[in-house]
């Protein structure tokens, strides 16, 4: 990037590159270039797309670069001064690149895709794009559903990396021509090309058919434990949203929260043993000088050998390394960890404000295990608890919203009751509104409306009057969009790219959000947004079907009419539930 | 205590004063340097840097101040052996309890490329160099300036550092006198009152 440009943006250090832990690197015969759609310091913090780097570069003749999306004055700088986006590395514009792969994290972020595309001088629609641009890849969990955005991508990988993205890079080494790569690439597990697949609608706009005579089976990283990881991990040249290293404790969760997407795409859990950890955490430590480590997974507190790895890894880190522990669940939460941290506020997610509706959820946590955390957590100094719950779960009625204050005045007692109480006790209550997710067994139920996300803030507020208590809520319209996003397909992308060209990106930003936009993008090239929120009937086929996460759908549907009658089924470490999992891979529960 | 003087060029001119705190650190933890860490509730790392200037002009003279009992020649080796690239270590001395690195350094030397040639001398004889503040008043800063002289096609110029008249102003300033068109700006020297190096201080 030239310096004239660095000069005139806010955080030049995000364009720089030159990173501790970087190594140098050379063009190759295959340069991959890997895209998160977000800007540097949040695309610094993700791990997935550090773990399918050093996949693509365990590979001989692959070099893999990273590209980040630009914040809008350097975009805005870039189209204005005729610049093409670069890569951080090798300095090469993105449509050089033999592969450009984009990580989908989260749903809102499908506009900055086409943003850097844009910027880098790709055409935004796969057709329009010959033999002289990149093969243009994605990834990650939101590929489940890639059907929003099978206009613009030509080749997903749905499932885990390691093992798919190294065969994938080969084979692109050996083939010639894009049809010949793309026909051959459908063959390995866990590749869908959306050219190779047409999609049929009924009169009504429900979907006929699909040409696919099999389903899209994910691809399967089947032992963890011996699957590639960076030994190093790169110093960001500016402060990245969790700055600290991180390791992968264990994929897959134990737990099958009913709304919960990573629940089920994830599965099966598949842990790292204590030896592998505690070397992978000290290679990175070392390397990078971080002081703090973060113990990823999506249930840390589930983690079979959770002490064993905490003794280990004080043994072995160096004392002044603090441990991260996110997502602890309240029942898994341990007065031994809570000294860990430094911080004074504490993060707990009940969902639900009743019994019956965490039953519906299957968010298997009672009120003594909320009580059980939190005194530990009071005993421990903690003087702020923020709470996370959803607005517009199936079956929630108004107690359910009472319910959330009563969880408030609770925590009070319980915090005045403690005997170590210096300061008044904050607490933060933040509401998202639900969005169904495909692979769950909520993906068939709609999305409840502005007005009724209005009606529940009003009791909510009404009743939840005490000092010190700070509500917050989801913007209505995003979670909408969201839940259009997820459950979209394929003629969603024609909404998608009018919403770009309208002047949508950086959506995931709520400054930069903007609902009108994205409404009219929506209208203007004719999608019903409604036709994607309302509840889908259980015969009718889904988007996403085509794809096997491995979890049957009979299954899904037999744990929605669980939810229905509020009955839990609980952990899977409790016993098979019969998910369809067993069909793939050998549980060890 | 000692004392380190870096440079910062090729990419490293782009990272922001606090971010250049936190790589240093890291840097000494990489290196396996200990360092005194501060009392209190957050302690961190005792690491203290010269006073900030503008993002995206390279230097080849920062100061650091590093609570260290470390033999300062090892630092400098370690240093050079575990930051960032871009971040150089060119010397480093030991120095009893803290100096003032933000407060002695007062004034620094620039050589500019990129404006047009003029008269330095009759420059010199101005009595007024106005600079228009962030509120919007002018204020005179020719007092501000100690040098200028040309080197080659570059301009050598000594202006106050840290005290109200920032290089980048300064050049605006005289391309809009005397023309010129991108300019490269590099920080060479960091100066005491008396114009001396600010190492002269601590050998």
């Amino acid at each position: 990037m030239n310096e004239r440009i660095l000069k005139r943006v806010e955080k030049p250090s995000r364009y720089v590159g030159g990173e501790y832990g970087v190594p140098k690197k050379e063009k190759s015969k295959l340069n991959y270039c890997i895209c998160f759609p977000d800007v540097y310091e949040v695309a610094m913090s993700n791990m997935s797309i550090r773990i399918v780097a050093s996949a693509i570069e365990s590979v001989d003749g692959a070099v893999c670069d990273r590209c980040f999306a630009p914040w809008s004055d350097m975009g805005d700088l870039l189209k204005k001064e005729g610049v093409l986006l670069e890569s951080l590395d090798l300095k090469m514009p993105l449509k050089d690149f033999d592969m450009v792969g984009f990580t989908l994290q989260y749903e809102m972020s499908y506009t900055t895709i086409l943003y850097m595309l844009d910027l880098g001088g790709i055409p935004l629609r796969r057709e329009e794009r010959g033999e002289e641009f990149p093969i243009i890849q994605a990834g990650g969990p939101c590929a489940v559903n890639p059907e929003p955005l099978a206009d613009f991508i030509d080749i997903f990988v749905i499932g885990d990396g390691e093992e798919s993205m190294q065969e994938l890079v080969k084979l692109k080494l050996q083939t010639k021509t894009k049809a010949e790569f793309l026909q051959k690439a459908s063959l390995i597990q866990g590749v869908y090309v959306p050219s190779l697949v047409d999609v049929n609608y009924k009169p009504d706009g429900k979907i006929e058919s699909f040409s696919i005579k099999e389903p899209i089976k994910k691809a399967l990283c089947k032992d963890l434990d011996s699957a590639v990881f960076p030994t190093v991990q790169a110093v960001p040249n500016c402060e990245s949203v969790f700055d600290r290293a991180v390791i992968e404790v264990m994929r897959g969760c134990y737990r099958g929260c009913r709304f919960c997407q990573a629940g089920f795409i994830y599965r099966p859990v598949r842990t790292k043993s204590v030896k592998t950890l505690t070397e992978q955490a000290c290679s990175l430590v070392k390397n990078s000088g971080f002081d703090e480590l973060g113990l990823n997974s999506l249930s840390t507190g589930d983690y079979p050998h959770l002490k064993e790895l905490i003794k280990s890894l004080k043994e072995n880190l160096p004392d002044d390394v603090h441990l991260a522990l996110p997502s602890l669940r309240l029942d898994s939460f341990d007065g031994e960890f809570v000294q860990e941290s430094r911080k004074s506020s504490l993060t707990f997610a009940p969902e639900a404000g009743t019994q019956r509706l965490r039953d519906v959820i299957n968010k298997d946590i009672t009120e003594e295990d909320v009580e059980r955390g939190l005194n530990m957590a009071f005993d421990n100094g903690y003087t702020g608890i923020k709470l996370y719950f959803m607005f517009g779960l199936p079956t929630e009625t108004e107690e359910d919203i009472i319910g959330i204050c009563n969880i408030v005045d609770r925590i009070r007692k319980i915090y005045s009751a403690s005997p170590q109480r210096a300061r008044r006790l904050r607490i933060s209550v933040s509401a998202s509104t639900f969005i169904p997710k495909p692979f769950t067994p909520f993906q068939w139920e709609r999305q409840i409306s502005e007005e009724e996300v209005k009606q529940k803030v009003a009791l909510l507020k009404s009743r939840l009057y005490s000092k010190n208590t700070t509500i917050s809520w989801n913007d209505f319209a995003l979670s909408e969009m969201e839940a259009v996003l997820a459950r979209g397909d394929r003629r969603v992308g024609k909404a998608i790219q009018r919403a770009y060209e309208k002047g949508c990106y950086l959506d995931g930003w709520t400054d930069k959000f903007n609902a009108k936009l994205w409404n009219e993008a929506f209208e203007e090239v004719g999608v019903d947004k409604t036709f994607y929120t309302r509840e889908w009937g259980e015969d009718e086929i889904l988007p996403w079907d085509f794809i096997d996460v491995f979890v049957d759908k009979q299954f899904l549907l037999k744990e929605r009419k669980k939810a229905y009658s509020s009955e839990v089924t609980g952990s899977c470490k409790t016993g098979c539930k019969g998910c369809g999992m067993q069909k793939a891979y050998r549980c060890d529960v | 205590m000692i004392v380190l003087k870096y440079t910062k060029t090729d990419g490293a001119q782009f990272l922001a004063h606090l971010d250049i705190l936190r790589h240093i650190g890291r840097t000494m933890r990489r290196a396996g340097i200990k360092v005194a860490f501060s009392q209190g509730f957050n302690p961190h790392m005792l690491v203290y840097l010269s006073a900030p200037m503008g993002l995206g002009i390279p230097s080849l003279a920062e100061y650091c101040q590093i609570d260290t009992e470390e033999n300062p020649e090892v630092v400098m080796q370690k240093f050079n052996e575990f930051a960032p690239s871009g971040l150089r270590c060119v010397g480093a001395w030991k120095t009893q309890g803290k100096v003032g690195i933000a407060s002695d350094i007062v004034k620094a030397e620039y050589l500019v490329k990129g404006i047009n040639a003029f008269d330095e001398s009759e420059f010199l004889k101005k009595e007024e160099f106005i600079v228009i503040k962030k509120d919007g008043t002018e204020k005179n800063v020719r007092d501000l300036i100690y040098k200028v002289e040309w080197v080659g096609d570059k301009l050598k110029c000594v202006i106050g550092f840290g005290n109200g008249l920032r290089i980048e102003k300064f050049t605006e300033n005289l391309i809009a006198e005397y023309g010129g068109g991108e300019i490269e700006v590099v920080k060479t020297r960091a100066l005491t009152a008396d114009e001396k190096d600010f190492e002269d201080g601590l050998k």
